[in-house]
């Protein structure tokens, strides 16, 4: 085998490895405590039937709002009305729970991330993130 | 609190450092590795990304003002071509896109198996404005 056939084999399989380490990765986190109760807390939230009508409810009348927001015909009382509907719905346990476990496991995500970012001088969600998805 | 008393942390941060090991052997991250250090230390290409923030800025500044002359874009515009046609500068580009496909790569491996998107989560934007 050539030098350079070899340097390209080599490349593919540092890469292979480097996706097996990957995925090791996530499936330790999938083990760890702060994923399983993010997933514990995100089936109550599911099951929740009172908590999830109000979210949809929630999530409508936010648009709305966006929509008027954007068309000059914003409704003070209409957004006050939403934020204290929002104060209302992250004290429900199902809901308060499920954003404190998200906030935990995001915490640990952030971490694994920034090991990531300063070893390699690249920052790994700007990276995988390509202009935030949005704005 | 988990049974490794740390509440299940320390086998994430180990496999990460293991992660971080193997990315770190790949050519993708080599390569970027070495563009980086040489885009950051070359005087040359330094100098022309320097001379591309100073016109970058003195042109917002007139946008601003409203004294925008047509001299002016064209010097950002100049200057931004000096600094693509540098080597070292296009090396450096390149290897940073190289290096983001492979970090995407990796991505998408551990999105998957978590069900939930990792990079956009831990992103600058945090997937809302």
């Amino acid at each position: 085998m050539s030098i350079g056939k070899q340097a390209v084999v080599n490349g593919v399989n540092l890469e292979a490895a480097a996706l097996e380490a990957a995925r090791a990765l996530a499936r330790a986190i999938g083990e760890s405590p702060s994923f399983k109760a993010f997933e514990a807390a995100q089936e109550a939230l599911m099951a929740d039937r009172e908590v999830n009508r109000r979210l949809q409810d929630y999530q409508r009348r936010q648009q709305e709002v966006w929509f008027a927001r954007t068309w000059g015909g914003a409704d003070s009382a209409q957004e006050a009305a939403l934020e204290e509907e929002w104060r209302a719905l992250s004290k429900t346990p199902t809901l308060r729970a499920y954003l404190r476990a998200q906030e935990q496991l995001t915490d640990v995500l952030r971490v694994v991330a920034g090991m990531i970012s300063q070893e390699i001088g690249i920052d790994y969600g700007a990276a995988c993130a390509p202009a935030g998805g949005c704005c | 609190m988990g049974s490794d008393g740390s509440d299940g942390r320390s086998a994430v941060f180990e496999r990460t450092r293991e992660f971080v090991t193997a990315l770190k052997a790949t050519p993708s991250i080599q390569r970027f590795v070495v563009a980086q250090r040489r885009f950051q230390t070359d005087p040359g290409v330094q100098r022309l990304l320097a001379d591309v923030q100073r016109k970058a800025e003195t042109f917002q500044r007139a946008q601003q003002d409203g004294t925008l002359r047509e001299e002016q874009i064209r010097e950002v515009r100049e200057a931004q071509a000096r600094f693509y046609d540098h080597p070292v500068a296009q090396e450096f580009l390149q290897a940073r896109d190289g290096a983001g496909a492979f970090l995407q790569e990796t991505n998408r491996v551990i999105s998957e198996i978590l069900g939930l998107d990792f990079g956009q989560t831990v992103g600058p934007a945090g997937g809302a404005c």
